[in-house]
């Protein structure tokens, strides 16, 4: 690996081409904005970027840098105050922005399907295994037995065990990880080819999080089920994911394998949130008195400002002069990686 | 303050058909001592016991066995204005922020109402207060007559550190009070926390479910585990113990690492 940063090549600007062929999902030049009371402002803006079969994609970023918005545009799900400015989202051959809202329902749940925060998305005065078999029973004609049998195959596939007690249980006499796993078996019982996860881990505690990721994992190996998995923590993400494409204000601001990005990352932004862990800190080297923990100083742009710059210059280290007049494109360091910042943009 | 066998049972929800018999052991037998100016992290696992420990020591549940003494006097069993009393000085601040704060007073009226409730009758210095609670916790006073609403959750994380502040407190209690963050503010709570301890000589209770994390700010780590205290002591040791009592899961190697970054900026 190791991408050296001084040959940076430029290649196609405003494009994270990778896969061209064979991709499942290719979005490009998604933007999406919101008005509010007369105000509008940009939550996703230009983003690119290709799903191939079977490939487990990270998106990460920190609260209210668009990720959800995004997660929710694939889907066409977007709010009433939202909209699709410019772009195109292209799944499984088709161009998700032509069909009508029946053709959409067939793609929703059963091609594409998406796993929400909290499992507060459960109906609570419906038993869980009805909400579960539901999903199925939608999209393919079987009877309430086969789907009960589909049921138990996924639940066993995620982790859950007494199969029968949790099937006739309400949400409310389950734990929060166990709810968690039912939202993720009705997102798996169709076997979709993309599941979004979107943060399906931030409402339990991190040892349930790492036993339903593990569960995860298995599954994305056993099928070719392809996964955008978002969340705001590295750690979450470096088990699972094979790409990562970090987003900072509404835009994709670096993406490569994961590894790389972890190892070497390009983009200032990713440098830093990779340095806030406090586990990087030796435990003797830290003296309460003295040292003070890692974290990057300033806040996010707020979404009204419209900033003519990079969104990260007031809070970036190497900020240079042009960084606060234009906006960084896309640069293309090598096959597989891109990041949006001058330092990597060639004269 | 110190914490002597406390106990807690809540008894299930009883239906007209079946007596409850069984309740559920919240707290068995803790023993806890918070020396003044340190940072005692109380670490367990989800349903351990953490919460209800933190509201039995700011009076919102009262213990059913034990003694809980804040500078040497007992604030268990008072009626209501003594233990009001007794108490001014441990705040607590809770996970939820957004939950905690009342989505239709302005962060200025937030921070006062204590003072109000503690009969503060004085306007002028409500406001003279509240703006220096601000002020401490690095909130810019232009969000002032904003809405918790209106506010991103690092600003209410801190608006809520500021709430606890304002009346003064010698003991804050901080019930995962960063874990929601994002990574990159978490650090600027903590160093808050830290700035904050150093220059007022605060007290602080940590209660995470974050081994890792609290062992780096706080003096002394206790490990509780379905109502049992199973592990107290330094934060270096408990981290070499705390493998059998709390298994934490492995933070993933490539993040340890150096990034190689670092060497090209050059910063």
């Amino acid at each position: 690996m190791g991408v050296s940063v001084i040959n940076a090549v430029p290649a196609s600007v405003h494009q994270a081409c990778h896969h061209t062929a064979g991709d499942l999902l290719r979005v490009q030049d998604l933007t999406v904005r919101f008005s509010e009371r007369g105000r509008e402002f940009t939550a996703v803006d230009r983003v690119g970027f290709g799903i191939a079969a079977g490939e487990t994609v990270g998106l990460l970023g920190e609260s209210g840098c668009g990720k959800t918005t995004l997660a929710l545009s694939l889907l066409r799900l977007l709010p009433d105050a939202a909209h699709v400015t410019c772009g195109s989202i292209v799944f499984h051959g088709q161009d998700l922005f032509s069909l009508d809202e029946f053709q959409l329902r067939e793609v929703r749940g059963a091609e594409m399907a998406i796993i929400y925060q909290d499992s507060s998305v459960l109906n609570p005065v419906m038993r869980v295994g009805s909400q579960v078999s539901e999903v199925l029973r939608a999209h393919r004609k079987c009877n309430a037995r086969q789907a009960r049998e589909e049921a138990e195959a996924v639940f066993a596939a995620i982790g859950l065990r007494e199969f029968d007690r949790i099937y006739n249980a309400y949400p409310h006499q389950l734990s929060g990880g166990q709810r968690q796993r039912i939202a993720i078996a009705q997102a798996l019982i169709c076997k979709p080819r993309l599941v979004i996860a979107d943060e399906p881990t931030a409402s339990v505690d991190r040892n349930t999080a790492f036993d339903i990721l593990e569960c995860m994992k298995k599954l994305r190996h056993s099928s070719d089920t392809s996964f955008l998995f978002i969340s705001h923590d590295p750690a979450t993400l470096a088990g699972i994911a094979d790409r990562i494409m970090v987003m900072y204000g509404g835009q994709i601001v670096e993406d490569g394998p994961l590894g790389e990005v972890y190892s070497q990352p390009l983009h200032p932004y990713t440098d830093a949130l990779l340095q806030c862990a406090p586990q990087r800190i030796a435990l003797k080297d830290f003296d309460r008195g003295r040292d003070r923990l890692p974290c990057i100083p300033g806040k996010a742009p707020e979404p009204f400002e419209v900033l003519p710059g990079c969104s990260f210059s007031s809070r970036c280290r190497n900020r240079m002069k042009i960084c606060d007049e234009r906006r960084p494109e896309q640069v293309e360091v090598s096959t597989c990686r891109s990041v949006r910042c001058f330092k990597h943009e060639v004269e | 303050m110190e914490i002597q066998g406390l106990c807690k049972t809540y008894s299930q929800a009883r239906w007209w058909w079946r007596q409850s018999q069984f309740g559920v052991r919240a707290l068995q037998d803790v023993d806890l001592v918070l020396k003044t100016g340190t940072t005692l992290a109380l670490v367990g696992e989800s349903g351990s016991g953490k919460t209800t420990l933190a509201m039995c020591l700011v009076g919102l549940e009262q213990p059913d066995a034990g003694d809980i003494r804040f500078e040497g006097k007992s604030v268990v069993g008072l009626g209501r204005r003594k233990r009001m009393a007794a108490l001014q000085n441990i705040q607590l601040i809770f996970q939820d922020s957004a939950g905690a704060l009342n989505p239709f007073m302005s962060a200025a009226e937030i921070i006062e109402e204590p003072l109000r409730i503690r009969g503060h009758e004085h306007k002028k210095e409500r406001a003279e207060r509240s703006v220096e609670a601000m002020e401490q916790v690095g909130l810019s006073l232009r969000w002032k007559d904003r809405r918790p609403s209106e506010l991103s959750g690092g600003q209410r994380q801190r608006l809520a550190i500021a709430r606890g502040l304002v009346l003064k407190p010698r003991l804050l209690i901080l019930d995962e009070a960063v874990s929601g963050l994002d990574l990159s503010i978490q650090g600027q709570i903590m160093n808050l926390l830290l700035d904050l301890q150093a220059a007022q000589g605060l007290s602080y209770l940590y209660i995470s479910h974050n081994l890792d994390v609290v062992s780096r700010i706080s003096d002394e780590v206790a490990i509780i585990h379905e109502g049992r205290i199973v592990e107290h002591g330094r934060p270096s040791e408990v981290l070499a113990s705390a493998q059998h009592t709390y298994p934490q899961v492995p933070w993933p190697a490539i993040l340890t690492q150096k990034s190689a970054c670092r060497a090209h900026s050059g910063a």
